[in-house]
């Protein structure tokens, strides 16, 4: 077998040659989450500026660091020193850090956010203190933000590859043992232990097999696969090989959906990458196993996220579930045996296998092993990619990492699993996260998506958001999904119009329990979890909305009036300033009134007043 | 095999089987509405849902797509199976209220009352019928090959159409799909760029359609179905199969062909009926212009039980009832010109019998009979014909009709009173047309096959019109019914009686006794030639090998079959060497008779 040690010998040099670089080091964040915050602009007028002030300094572009409500993020190394990483860089802060830190001394203190290497500048503080970070554990996300994901080496340099070549020297049961050893559940949602699966393929009847990467991430408010792909595709690309090559497949996909066009461009080099090292296509490494990859893009179905409504999308028909048994892993593909696993689990391979299942199982709970990658976002301050151990309390991710409520808001609940999940409420805060425990609470884990909520957020209307999604995403095949869901939604936008009537409460929850039992996939089998989670915790809020006709949250506009505190009221004016209807007036520094007549009760003053004068009658 | 239990009740199944195959060979009915079993199932409409008890993961699982398995517990009634169902067709009933399925199943299932609005205004479409169960998709996606059928948009918006909602050409037009909708919702029409083609139904007339697969007509024999392989899906594009599918009996085989029999026998009975002729030749009459004028066969069909609309009269124009009739006989029999100079022989007699149909159809219409005179020779004929006219039946005018044309919805009947010399018009919802009979096609290559002769109208040839009406001049073949003559049914009968008789009259002895005035041939003077056989008229003669004890052949001579021999004398007469005499006329007799006179 060929070790391709001359190429290891060479990434390690340019990577060393990279951390050592005689001129300053900028490595720009420039994942989608960082381009949407404008660090593509960043990135243009860095290269300008260096380019036309011929200043000595290198632009490294790099995934997400995860610190979504930071970006643009840029770590700058200057030589001699430790890398220092900076939070919200505009344009125009870019030049600043520019002329004060890369040519100049000062490091730009208040912009920075922490170190990232060992050493001292300043006095700004390590960035693994930084609020945000403290509490996590990078192992899947341990090169996202760090290499160029469109750059092999610098993953070869950081134990690339490394572990498909011990699978290669174990063999593929050794390989599955580990996997075992190591306990690593699906982190696709259900949690089904990975082994298993792979054992069930294994053993199935059929040739050839086929391996497939789920990468069609539609909750709303997910993102943890996509900066994945973008930070580190290589993983997924050697987590796949691994597991073809314990299963016995020769070809597989990747399906990605085409709303992520930077994964894919980052997945496809990573690919040709790949096959020009041997690591992809025949005979890989003089070993005897060949595998290669094919990216199929997905055209925007949520419900293409269920394994056999993916085959079916991958096979060129409608993307629509077909009743299980037969299981994929006895007939998926072409009637083949197929394993399907989500992105973070097959990036969870390389690592279990390089550092052994032992290492990988030391973190977690019993039955929950390893470390999640939640996206956290919602009413919360800090929001982002968080990877924590399994384990970890709802609290210390809510309250340490994501730093609570925005404002002075209370919090009220966090949806966990998107819009198949459910909620977990305050008094559940200390719950430690699993797939057994949020099962017990009545949410899941879906794929890793934590929506925090406040005071501010309406429950019913929570519900009827989610299960509109789930209205517009159903395939419409069977009944229960296709109808039920549209009439439980029904129902509720009634409810939140003011036209709730008794008897409303109790069909939910008929409806829901009829959904949940009778529909053909697991989609429309979670899709009344969003009501039923609600109802089970806040049924209060439900009837509140039913028999007293009120929303207390001040969201369902038919049930609200706002109205101006004037004690509270400091008449700043920002309201006045707000309102699309011109409804609220008043003098400077004198108590504000909003005119109920002309209000639309849009919410913007509720939401902007900073000191909470504008009540909910 | 695998062992399950339903409702308490072990039941063993093959492998494969589904829980609805074992719970059908317990005779335990679920209800269905997506499934059909010459389709593959989908599981789709959830209203066959069932309840894992044990065996496997517990839970509802459909019947219809979920696969039996060893140990299951099944429960297709409890609690919950019946609480699902009956949502599953509440919602149902929200989406498609007209839909008298699922309003059928869901008095069944005891509901009253749905809590659920309906989902849309009801236009009364026949598409707001669709509950989406994707039968008609599958069927013509897997099943029939053509795909041209599928679903547009997705959730509570998906509707069934076919593919960017252009009409589809690659419709076959075969209906399938609408003959598989539990609920009645698809007319083929709105998917079918060109006119659905419907197989006629040749037995009645063409005047309703058939499938394919069909039984010619009642009573047939034998009484199966047949494929017509002209218009079956899978002869024509290799896909469908669903019939195969389908047969309990595993009957279906595909690569069956037609084949010659062949049968060695002693008499054939030419009974080859007759047709009526196309009566569109006379435009005057309107015939295939208007569709209220019909044949009497056509009529007939209409009028039976079996027939197109199952016994009820109606216009085919307007489906009304026809409250005025008018039946024109002789149309083509006794013309000279362009037409058949014979009398038809039936036609007086069941337009007799269709205006009493008709007055029993519609007790106050009014017919009338167009004749030129009534020809009613039978037992009872003229009393059954004077019935007719005495009760007011049909009011009979003699005389010929010059002309049919519409004039509104009615068709005038513009024609002769030729006792009351008067031009009368009538304005009728209905023309009926006795047209003549005539043999069936194919009549003259039977007559070449059997040596019969046929007359210049070709209908067969008796031997003698007086003396051997039912015999032909070839020896062994007879006449029964309308290939001889245009024949009512007991005058068929008798021939037909006839005929049977004198066939077993010949094949009832060992021996066949013939008169001896026949053919025989010198085999020593014979050359071979073989003259005589093309001259024999029955096909007496054929060739015969002379051979040696050794068996080497010395010569080939004619050889007379003197069964078939009628002695008629052609072959003696053409032999050139004199070879072939008639037995008792040979010539050396005929002289010395002639001789015997002069002396």
């Amino acid at each position: 077998m060929r070790t391709l040690r001359k190429n290891y010998s060479e990434a390690a040099d340019q990577w060393e040659a990279l951390q050592t670089s005689s001129v300053p080091v900028l490595y720009v964040g420039a994942a989608t989450c960082g381009r949407a915050a404008g660090a593509g602009e960043v990135i243009e007028r860095l290269q300008t500026e260096i380019r036309d002030r011929q200043i000595a300094a290198q632009v490294v572009e790099v995934g997400c660091l995860g610190l979504c409500c930071l970006e643009p993020l840029v770590v700058v190394h200057k030589p001699g020193s430790p890398q220092v990483c900076y939070g919200r860089v505009d344009t125009d802060r870019i030049v600043h850090i520019l002329d004060r830190y890369v040519l100049g001394d000062d490091p730009c203190a208040e912009w920075a956010l922490g170190t990232m290497t060992p050493g001292e500048v300043d006095s700004i503080g390590k960035f693994s203190e930084h609020p945000m970070m403290t509490g996590q554990v990078r192992h899947v996300l341990r090169n996202c933000g760090v290499i160029d994901p469109k750059d092999m080496s610098h993953y070869l340099a950081r134990d690339g590859y490394r572990g498909f070549m011990k699978a290669l020297e174990l063999g593929p049961d050794k390989t599955l043992k580990e996997v075992k050893k190591a306990g690593l559940r699906g982190r696709g949602g259900a949690g089904f232990p990975t082994w298993q699966k792979w054992q069930f393929c294994r053993t199935a009847s059929g040739e050839p097999k086929y391996v497939i990467c789920n990468a069609d991430e539609g909750d709303p408010g997910a993102f943890m696969d996509r900066s994945i792909m973008e930070g580190d595709p290589y993983s997924v690309l050697e987590g796949m090989a691994i597991g073809a090559y314990v299963i016995g497949a020769e070809s597989g996909y990747i399906y990605v959906r085409g709303e992520y066009p930077l994964a894919i461009r980052n997945l496809s080099i990573a690919i040709e990458q790949s096959r020009a090292l041997g690591l992809l296509g025949d005979n890989i490494l003089d070993s005897g196993f060949s595998f290669d990859l094919e990216i199929v893009r997905g055209a925007g179905a949520f419900v293409c996220g269920e394994e056999t409504a993916l085959i079916a999308s991958v096979q060129g028909d409608i993307g629509s579930p077909r009743q299980r048994p037969p299981y994929p892993a006895q007939a998926g593909l072409w009637g083949k045996p197929t394993n399907i696993n989500n992105v973070e689990t097959w990036s969870n391979v390389p690592a279990i296998i390089l550092r052994g299942g032992k290492q990988f199982s030391g973190i977690g709970t019993k039955q929950s092993k390893g470390t999640k990658v939640f996206s956290l976002v919602g009413k919360v301050r800090n929001t982002g990619l968080v990877e924590v151990p399994m384990g970890t309390t709802m609290r210390e991710i809510v309250y340490d990492i994501g730093g609570g409520p925005q404002k002075k808001r209370t919090f009220k609940a966090v949806q966990s699993g998107g819009p198949s999940g459910g909620c977990i409420p305050a008094p559940l805060l200390d719950l430690p996260i699993d797939f057994d425990k949020l099962q017990e609470a009545g949410a899941m884990m879906g794929s890793g998506g934590l929506i925090v909520m406040d005071d501010h957020t309406c429950m019913v209307d929570v519900a009827k958001y989610f299960l509109a999604f789930l209205v517009d995403e159903s395939c419409g095949k069977c009944t229960a999904c296709r109808e039920g869901v549209a009439q439980m939604h029904n129902i509720l936008v009634r409810i939140c119009q003011g036209e709730g009537r008794d008897g409303d409460i109790e069909l939910l929850e008929q409806l829901g329990t009829y959904v949940k039992d009778t529909s053909l996939c697991q989609l429309g089998g979670t899709a009344p979890n969003p009501v039923l989670s609600t109802l089970r915790y806040f049924r209060d809020e439900y009837e509140a909305h039913i028999h007293d006709k009120t929303c207390r949250a001040g969201v369902c506009k038919s049930l609200v009036r706002f109205a101006i505190d004037p004690d509270t009221c400091k008449g700043c004016g920002l309201c006045v300033r707000d309102c699309p209807t011109d409804a609220i007036s008043g003098e400077k520094k004198e108590p504000h009134h909003i005119d109920a007549d002309l209000c639309v009760q849009c919410g913007v003053c509720y939401e902007d007043c900073p000191f909470d004068a504008v009540l909910v009658e | 095999m695998i062992t399950l239990t339903i409702d308490g009740q072990q039941v063993e199944v093959e492998p494969g089987k589904t829980i609805l195959d074992a719970a059908k060979s317990l005779g335990k009915v679920i209800p269905t509405l997506c499934y059909h079993p010459a389709v593959p199932a989908a599981g789709a409409c959830r209203i066959c849902v069932v309840e894992v008890v044990a065996g496997d993961r517990p839970g509802l699982v459909p019947a219809c797509a979920y696969p039996a398995k060893e140990g299951m517990d099944i429960q297709t009634q409890s609690d919950r199976v019946m609480q699902s169902r009956r949502m599953t067709l509440q919602l149902l009933l929200a989406r498609s209220p007209g839909a008298e399925v699922i309003q059928d199943m869901a008095r069944d299932h005891g509901i009253t009352e749905n809590p659920f609005p309906e989902r849309a205004k009801q236009t009364g479409d026949k598409s707001e019928k669709c509950i989406m169960c994707g039968l008609c998709v599958r069927l013509c996606q897997q099943i029939i090959g053509a795909s041209a059928i599928c679903f547009d948009g997705r959730g509570p918006d998906r509707k069934v159409s076919t593919p960017y909602n252009n009409q589809s050409d690659v419709c076959l037009g075969c209906g399938a799909c609408a003959f598989v909708c539990p609920t009645g919702a698809i007319d083929p029409a709105d998917y079918s760029p060109s006119p659905i083609e419907k197989i006629p139904n040749e037995f009645n007339c063409g005047l309703d359609s058939r499938t394919p697969i069909h039984i010619p007509f009642p009573q047939a024999v034998p009484n199966k179905p047949l494929i017509d392989r002209d218009n079956c899906i899978r002869f024509k594009t290799g896909g469908c199969g669903a019939c195969e599918t389908i047969c309990p009996a595993g009957a279906i085989n595909y690569d069956m062909e037609d084949e010659f029999v062949e049968e060695e026998v002693g008499a054939i009975i030419a009974a080859t009926g007759y047709e009526i002729m196309d009566p569109s030749i006379y435009e005057e009459y309107g015939y295939g212009r208007y569709p209220d004028v019909v044949t009497s066969l056509e009529f007939e069909r209409m009028v039976s039980a079996s027939g197109p609309t199952n016994g009820e009269l109606t216009r085919p124009s307007n489906g009304e009832p026809p409250k005025t009739i008018v039946f024109l006989q002789c149309i083509g029999s006794r013309r000279e010109v362009n037409g058949k100079p014979y009398c038809s022989n039936i036609c007086c007699m069941y337009t007799a019998k269709h205006a009493i149909l008709y007055k029993h159809k519609v007790h106050d219409g009014q017919a009338f009979v167009f004749f030129m005179d009534v020809r009613a020779a039978g037992k009872n004929y003229d009393q059954f014909v004077r019935r007719v006219v005495k009760e007011q039946i049909a009011t009979y005018v003699r005389g010929r009709v010059s002309k049919v044309f519409a004039r509104g919805d009615k068709l005038i009947v513009r024609g002769a009173d030729t006792l009351s010399g008067t031009q009368v018009e009538i304005a009728a919802d209905m023309v009926v047309l006795a047209a003549a009979l005539v043999p069936s096609s194919g009549i003259r290559e039977l007559s070449q096959k059997l040596r019969v002769g046929f007359d210049e109208h070709g209908f067969l040839l008796e031997a003698h019109p007086k003396l051997r009406p039912v015999d032909t001049n070839t020896a062994g073949v007879f006449l029964a019914g309308c290939c001889h003559s245009p024949k009512d049914i007991p005058e068929s009968v008798a021939q037909a009686g006839a005929a049977a008789s004198k066939a077993l009259g010949l094949v009832c002895h060992t021996r066949l006794s013939r008169e001896p005035t026949i053919g025989i041939v010198d085999e020593s003077s014979c050359n071979g030639c073989f003259e005589c056989e093309g001259v024999c008229a029955y096909g007496a003669i054929s060739a015969k090998e002379l051979k040696d004890k050794k068996g080497n052949t010395l010569a080939t001579v004619a050889n007379i079959n003197q069964g078939l021999c009628q002695g008629c004398g052609a072959c003696a007469a053409t032999c050139r060497s004199k070879s072939i005499e008639v037995q008792g006329y040979r010539d050396d007799q005929l002289f010395a008779a002639i001789n015997a006179i002069n002396r």
